[in-house]
């Protein structure tokens, strides 16, 4: 039995989930009791060659490989292993099944570690962190996603429910979605150095925010803190040149900013809050979506869908005579299509950094450029928009003329074959593929689709 | 179990399931007609539109026909619709006014839906000619203007191609110019006004007119390159100039249109206009991006300017005190000037004497630690954004935030939002500058660092439009009515904020006694055809604003307060009054002809302007709109120590004419009393301990006879008052001086170390005196026999340790013994083997009061730079003082009294309480539709008047309206004056009539 998606929109699943998960336990006991045949679940695992409903992007350095979560919204596959992320072949634009990873369902967001050897996924079925290893596949690098030893197919022992993933430590709370993935140094009384990739969690759920530190990889030597900064957390951004967390949340009208302490042995100790940025003084459900910072820090964007806009931030010294604290000065709210979700800087080839915006339900990307506060594109869409990335590779976007593309997962577009993805059979959602070369004809069209 | 609970059980299963997910379906909400409504504007031109019943059932069609003309061409029937720029839609709506119920206009009842009109992709800025045949939107995503024939209600194929995306489109008001701001790069482009024919067959319906001939499209675009990212901008309403506002820059460019509204002005850069002429300060001088001054360095270059909050001279705006090292003289002699003389480190410093220089902590300087502190590759002296050699930050500081501009009706006032302000700033448009709105109020406030009205501490301004009320009392006599009158102006402007409310700052009032050449102009003349108003003898009126009066800057060093209460004491005395001036404590020395000169000035004098026959008066007001009849007021307590009550009983019994109350109020006792007391008051139980900042107005008034008289009239600012209580102790400890990190040196004789307080803000001073609140004692515990002295035996006389300080250096204070005077006090330094680390102690001022608010702090007027103390914020301003000896008076943030010397000493800790208590509710009026009140996102407002007339065959005219508003000379037109807001993100448009203090309705 399945229900319409087309209406609803990826991570407000929590009270869906929720009532699943009952419902769930409600229909085995009646089909316990019953034997009547109502057995949840039969359905296979997920294809890997599909998508079903994508969320969360992210791009190898070399931009050679997308990485697409592919989170079984409509609960089509059995919830452990409904979800995939798909790795894609850039050049080609194929989905490299063999390659690409299982994972529990209703995935968010991915992020790579600074050196792109992992791959951290959020999901929210059984509120874990998938540790995928990006693996080189026919000598490309980062063309497979695995677990150790193993490949995609079985990644269990890359799940962490609990940091360290031992009975007696603390869990990873409720409905993990965003996150930030930061890698940090620090140097131990020997004097050897700890690397540790640092993640931040944001949780759609509760009021927590998470910071959870991996020293040298070894899931074994993690640590987690979790601190109760802002309802419905959503996405996380770390602001450049700093370790300062900026939290958007669904259920409230600010940003909280925070930051993880990591001591010398690269353990996570204290998650420190700094300070609210208020959005909105009459809102105090704005439903903030996307977050983002210019490339050096100094303007800070959010969008939020009550209202449907950009609220552009102005970050400066708070004693402007002394040159210390940062204040953030409300400088624009731009209005925006109906339901932003995402929010990202991309500097394009002729050097100007624009703002490219899905909006859910508008089924376009706005293109903004913050700077000067206006509406410079808008790219036209077939349906419900969510998380966009774009090339940043050495050899990419840099002139114009080189290769340059944007990617936008497209959460609930049916199949060419299908009106709805209530009907189709060959999964759901895509993701559409942008140029961004200035230099082209189809600067800021969709030149192909994923699926 | 069978097969009927099976399907029992699966139905209630899918129940489950569909009761669990129904949650998440969204809210069916009604499509709205509006859609991303984020501009508006009113025609008010020669195109009437009415709607027409053409059904039983009441449906209306719109129809279209020319507005009535009196027999010399001239108008006397104005358009009483506004046009809406959609900018999700991608149309252009109209909503008609004039009619019992606003609404929206279907143009054309046989397409299905609300029927608007198509322009350019992504609209976000409308306008329309003063003809109002034609209007004009801004469409983002095309880089174009649509024409839009107002009288066909549709658009023109063709559209006026602009070099990039524009940001807003302006029409001059007569009509030869229309202006666009667009952004890369950052210009406004300038296209000749485009004229619309009158299409035959009037009246119809819009659907059955083609669009008539339109003349100018095609011509020709010039443009004036900007110097900064623009924001917003304005066309003066009489003048062909426009006012422009930037991203990165504070300050606003004024742009002439053509080089008759240049008027010999020469342009920043190149020869004729349209040409920057001008640019105007939005910030303190040393950081608005402008030579001020005129000695061709800007800013951190300028030698008399030591940090953003300075001024490049001593009349500049800026918010630090102007002393010896900023004053562009060389004081020492030493032929090096302010910031090229080493011994200059702050603009507050008293003398560039190297002898008299402060102990700046010479490794604190950003700019002279030879590091480049900002990463941008310069170090020191060698970055430009280093306020000299001694900057205190590398990082270029942007003071802006600015967000949307605004004029009145006139162009009399600018008005600039700032959002990082949380305030407005205004301008003077006679003289083009930035008033620094706190200090010249009516009431100064000289201890805010901001420059403008604030909104709050929250709500973000949003979107701002001027306004000037009008009114108008005729001169009563026989064939004076339409040349005499007494005109009332009050200057202001609407603001929206993000907390869904929306303010009125008054900007101040103008009373003009007014004798026209001409006939009084009416109120229609007045809002809607500007040229003729500033054409007209009504002109002279606006005269005064040009140089906004601060009184107390007129009268120099003293306020109007402080003359007021010297006044009523020279008042009162029956000596001479040079005689008085010594004799009254609350003259402060004032010389007779000071007091003169003085007293000259508070009667407001300055404010006046006459033109001819006509004079009027400026009263500056520069606050957010009260709401609340009540005024502020105080409330008083005190606590008097037994010591006091037994020094009083004494005198008594010693002095058999002695008043015999003891209490709070004997005049026994000194105490704090209003400047409006007199001291004759046996008793001050009743008495009014304080005066509150009081906004201070010349108003005019006009008697029976025609005559005019003024008079000043005196008011409790409530909008300045504060809500707090002030502490006002003898001898009472310094706030902040009670602490537990002090030790004794354990080198030097006399040298106490105060840990880490700063005697700077806490305003230590030579004199003062250090209490040693712990007893004697040993690390190891114990107290040796040579450290007894220092114990306090009965352990109540914590005072037994009280030390005179006698100098204050950094974090040590030098010390000494008191002299014993009848009381007891221990008769040895303290030493380190008596005393340990960690010592409890507190600091309180020696005969005098200490006056502390509750939010309002310590008004100390010193501050902390690099370690050395200077004066601080407001201190060559007014008597900023934490402290007031008996028999002085006090000014303070917003509060004053005289200290009554009474007859008795008073004992330390004797203590007052004055509770002050704000009576203020902000003029506001609710956004927030019924639809989503959450969801407030307003991006213009509008105030307009709207004129109506009776017109045949219209039934539901709105017969609430007055038809014959007394100061209208023109019969028949209803004056409907509408605030209206957009509201983009909630698709509805606020409308509220202010004159009729209607409910607000909202059109979606």
């Amino acid at each position: 039995m399945r229900h319409h998606v087309a209406s609803r929109r990826p991570g407000e699943l929590i009270d869906i989930k929720r009532a699943r998960v009952v419902c769930g336990a409600l229909v085995c006991v009646l089909a316990w009791v019953s034997t009547s045949g109502c057995t949840p679940y039969q359905e296979p695992v997920p294809r890997r060659d599909r998508l079903n409903f994508p969320i969360g992007l992210a791009l190898h350095p070399t931009g050679d490989f997308l990485y697409v979560v592919n989170s079984n919204f409509d609960s089509r596959y059995s919830p452990d292993n409904g979800g995939t992320v798909a790795v894609v072949d850039t050049s080609t634009l194929e989905i490299q099944a063999e390659q690409s990873a299982f994972i529990p369902s209703y995935g968010g967001y991915v992020a790579l570690n600074e050196d792109a050897s992992k791959a951290y996924v959020t999901a929210r079925r059984g509120d874990v962190v998938v540790a995928l290893d990006v693996k080189a596949n026919d000598g490309r690098e980062g063309g497979a996603l695995g677990c150790g030893g193993s490949d995609g197919a079985d990644v269990s022992a890359c799940v962490l429910s609990r940091v360290p993933d031992t009975s007696d430590a603390p869990s990873i709370p409720g409905d993990p979605f965003g996150i930030d993935v930061t890698t940090v140094t620090r140097t131990q009384a020997n004097g050897n150095q700890v690397r540790a990739d640092l993640l931040s969690l944001t949780h759609l759920s509760g009021e927590s925010v998470t910071s959870i530190s991996i020293p040298d990889k070894d899931l074994s030597a993690a640590s987690l803190q979790s601190a109760p900064l802002i309802a419905g957390s959503n996405r996380v951004v770390r602001r450049p040149g700093t370790l300062e967390m900026y939290v958007a949340g669904r259920g409230t009208n600010r940003i909280a900013v925070f930051v993880p302490y990591v001591n010398s042995g690269g353990e996570v100790e204290a998650i420190f809050a700094r300070r609210n940025i208020v959005l909105n003084n009459v809102t105090s459900n704005i439903d903030a979506r996307g977050i983002a910072f210019s490339e050096d820090g100094e303007n800070l964007y959010v969008t939020t869908r009550r209202p449907d806009a950009l609220h552009v931030f102005r970050l400066d010294d708070l004693d402007v005579e002394n040159g210390v604290g940062t204040r953030h000065d409300l400088e624009r709210v731009i209005q925006l299509g109906d339901q932003p979700s995402d929010v990202v800087v991309h500097r394009g080839a002729d050097g100007k950094e624009l703002l490219f915006i899905p909006c859910y339900d508008d089924r376009s990307i706005q293109v903004v450029d913050p700077n000067a506060g206006v509406l410079i594109a808008e790219i036209e869409l077939d349906e419900s928009p969510y998380q966009f990335v774009a090339d940043a590779g050495e050899t990419r976007c840099g002139a114009p003329g080189e290769l340059c593309r944007g990617y936008v997962s497209l959460f609930a577009d049916a199949s060419e074959l299908s009106t709805s993805c209530d009907d189709s059979t060959q999964g759901c959602g895509s993701v559409a593929v942008i140029e961004l070369d200035p230099s082209s004809p189809r600067y800021l069209q969709v030149i192909s689709k994923i699926r | 179990m069978n097969q009927r609970t099976s399907s029992v059980l699966a139905a209630a299963c899918a129940t489950a399931i569909f009761g669990a997910l129904g949650c998440d379906e969204p809210t069916v909400e009604l499509p709205a007609s509006l859609d991303g409504p984020v501009a508006m504007a009113l025609p008010q031109g020669q195109v009437c539109l009415d709607l027409v019943e053409i059904t039983d059932d009441g449906l209306l069609e719109p129809q279209i026909r020319e507005c009535a003309r009196a027999d010399d061409g001239s108008a006397v029937e104005r358009s009483g619709f506004a046009v809406i720029a959609n900018t999700q839609s991608n149309r252009l709506g109209v909503m008609a006014l004039d009619y019992r119920t606003i609404q929206l206009v279907d143009l054309d009842q046989a397409s299905p839906g609300v029927t608007n009109v198509l322009v350019g992709r992504h609209p976000v800025s409308v306008a329309t000619s003063p003809t109002g045949e034609v209007a004009y939107t801004a469409n983002q995503l095309d880089a174009t203007l649509s024409v839009v024939d107002l009288w066909s209600m549709s658009a023109l194929e063709d559209t006026i191609e602009l070099p990039s995306a524009p940001i807003k489109v302006a029409v001059r008001p007569d009509n030869a110019q229309v202006v666009a701001g667009v952004v890369s790069p950052s210009q406004l482009v300038i296209h000749p006004g485009v004229t619309c024919e009158k299409p035959a067959g009037l009246p119809a319906p819009p659907r059955e007119l083609e669009p008539g001939a339109c003349a100018g499209v095609d011509s020709e675009l010039a443009a004036v390159e900007l110097d900064g990212v623009l924001k917003d901008f304005v066309v003066d309403p009489t003048r062909g100039l426009v006012y422009a506002i930037y991203n990165d820059r504070a300050y606003v460019s004024v742009v002439a249109l053509d080089d008759e509204a240049r008027a010999g002005e020469a342009c920043l850069a190149g020869d004729s206009a349209p040409c920057e002429i001008e640019r105007i300060s939005l910030a303190y001088g040393c950081s608005d991006g402008i030579d001020n001054d005129g000695d061709g360095l800007v800013d951190a270059a300028d030698k008399q300017c030591y940090g953003p909050f300075g001024a490049e001279s001593a009349d500049g705006i800026g918010r630090r005190v102007i002393g010896a090292c900023a004053d562009g003289l060389d004081n020492d002699g030493d032929g090096l000037v302010d910031r090229d003389d080493e011994s200059c480190r702050d603009s507050g410093q008293v003398s560039e004497d190297a002898a008299d220089v402060p102990a700046f902590d010479e490794d604190v300087s950003a700019c002279a630690d030879g590091a480049d502190n900002d990463g941008d590759g310069l170090a020191d002296d060698a970055d430009p954004d280093c306020y000299g050699p001694f900057g205190r930050t590398e990082r270029a500081q942007s003071l802006r935030g600015y967000g949307a501009i605004a004029t009145d009706e006139l162009g009399v006032m600018l008005y600039v939002t700032q959002t990082s302000g949380r305030q407005v700033l205004i301008i003077d448009l006679a003289s083009r500058t930035l008033i620094d709105a706190p200090r010249s109020a009516s009431s100064p406030e000289p201890f805010t660092d901001t420059l403008g009205v604030a909104l709050g501490s929250t709500p973000v301004p949003t979107a701002i439009s001027g306004r000037i009320e009008r009114s108008v009392q005729r001169d009563p006599r026989p064939g004076y009515a339409l040349k005499h009158g007494l005109m009332t102006y009050q200057l202001g402007a609407y603001v929206t904020a993000d907390n869904g409310l929306v303010y009125f700052v008054d900007a101040g009032n103008i009373y003009c006694d007014l004798w026209s050449t001409t006939d009084l102009n009416s109120k229609e003349t007045f809002y809607l055809e500007p040229g003729v108003v500033m054409a007209s003898s009504e002109a002279s009126c606006f005269s005064t604003i040009s140089a906004p009066v601060n009184v107390e800057a007129a009268a120099g060093v003293f306020n109007c307060g402080e003359i007021d209460r010297c006044s009523r004491c020279v008042t009162s005395s029956e000596k001479s009054q040079e005689e008085a001036l010594e004799d009254c404590t609350a003259c402060n020395n004032i010389t007779a002809e000071e007091y003169g000169a003085s007293a000259t000035a508070c009667q407001l004098d300055e404010r006046r302007a006459s033109l001819g026959l006509s004079s009027s008066v400026f009263n500056p007001i520069f606050a957010v709109r009260d709401n609340n009849a009540s005024q502020s007021g105080i409330r008083s307590s005190c606590d008097q120590p037994e010591e006091m009550i037994a020094r009083m009983q004494e005198y008594i019994a010693e002095n058999s004419s002695a008043p015999k109350s003891i209490g709070c109020g004997s005049p026994l006792q000194p105490q704090p009393v209003s400047s409006y007391v007199t001291s004759s008051t046996d008793d001050y139980s009743d008495a009014v301990r304080a005066d509150l900042s009081e906004r201070r107005e010349l108003f005019l008034f006009m008697e029976g006879d025609g005559s005019v008289g003024s008079e000043v009239d005196l008011a409790p600012d409530d909008y300045r008052a504060v809500s707090q209580d002030w502490s006002v102790v003898y001898e009472g400890v310094l706030p902040g001086t009670r602490r537990s990190d002090g030790f004794v040196d354990a080198e030097r004789e006399g040298v106490f170390d105060i840990g880490t307080l700063d005697p700077c803000v806490s305003d230590v001073r030579v004199g003062d005196l250090l209490i040693i609140r712990s007893e004697p004692g040993t690390e190891s515990g114990g107290v040796s026999s040579e450290c007894e002295g220092f114990a306090d035996a009965t352990g109540e006389n914590v005072a037994l340790r009280t030390f005179r300080i006698t100098s204050v250096a950094g974090s040590e204070l030098g010390i000494e013994l008191m002299s014993a005077d009848g009381e007891e006090f221990v008769t040895e330094l303290p030493t380190r083997a008596c005393f340990p680390r960690g010592l409890d102690y507190e600091i309180r001022a020696a005969e005098s009061w200490i006056v502390y608010g509750s939010e309002s702090g310590l008004a100390s007027g010193k501050r902390l730079v690099d370690g050395a103390c200077v004066p601080g914020n407001g201190a060559n301003f007014m008597n900023a003082n934490s402290r007031v000896a008996t028999g002085e008076d006090f000014v303070g943030p917003g509060i004053s009294f005289s200290m009554y010397p009474g007859l008795v000493e008073p004992v330390r800790g004797l203590e007052y309480t004055i509770a002050v208590s704000r009576e203020f509710a902000i003029a506001s009026n609710t956004l927030g539709s019924p639809f989503s009140t959450s969801n407030v996102n307003t991006s213009q407002v509008l105030h307009a008047d709207l004129f109506l007339y009776s017109v045949a065959g219209i039934e539901s005219y709105n017969e609430n309206l007055s038809t014959n508003e007394e100061n209208n000379p023109v019969p028949g037109a209803a004056v409907l004056d509408l605030l209206l807001a957009t509201d983009p993100s909630d698709n509805t448009i606020f409308v509220q009539s202010i004159s009729k203090d209607s409910r607000a309705s909202f059109v979606r």
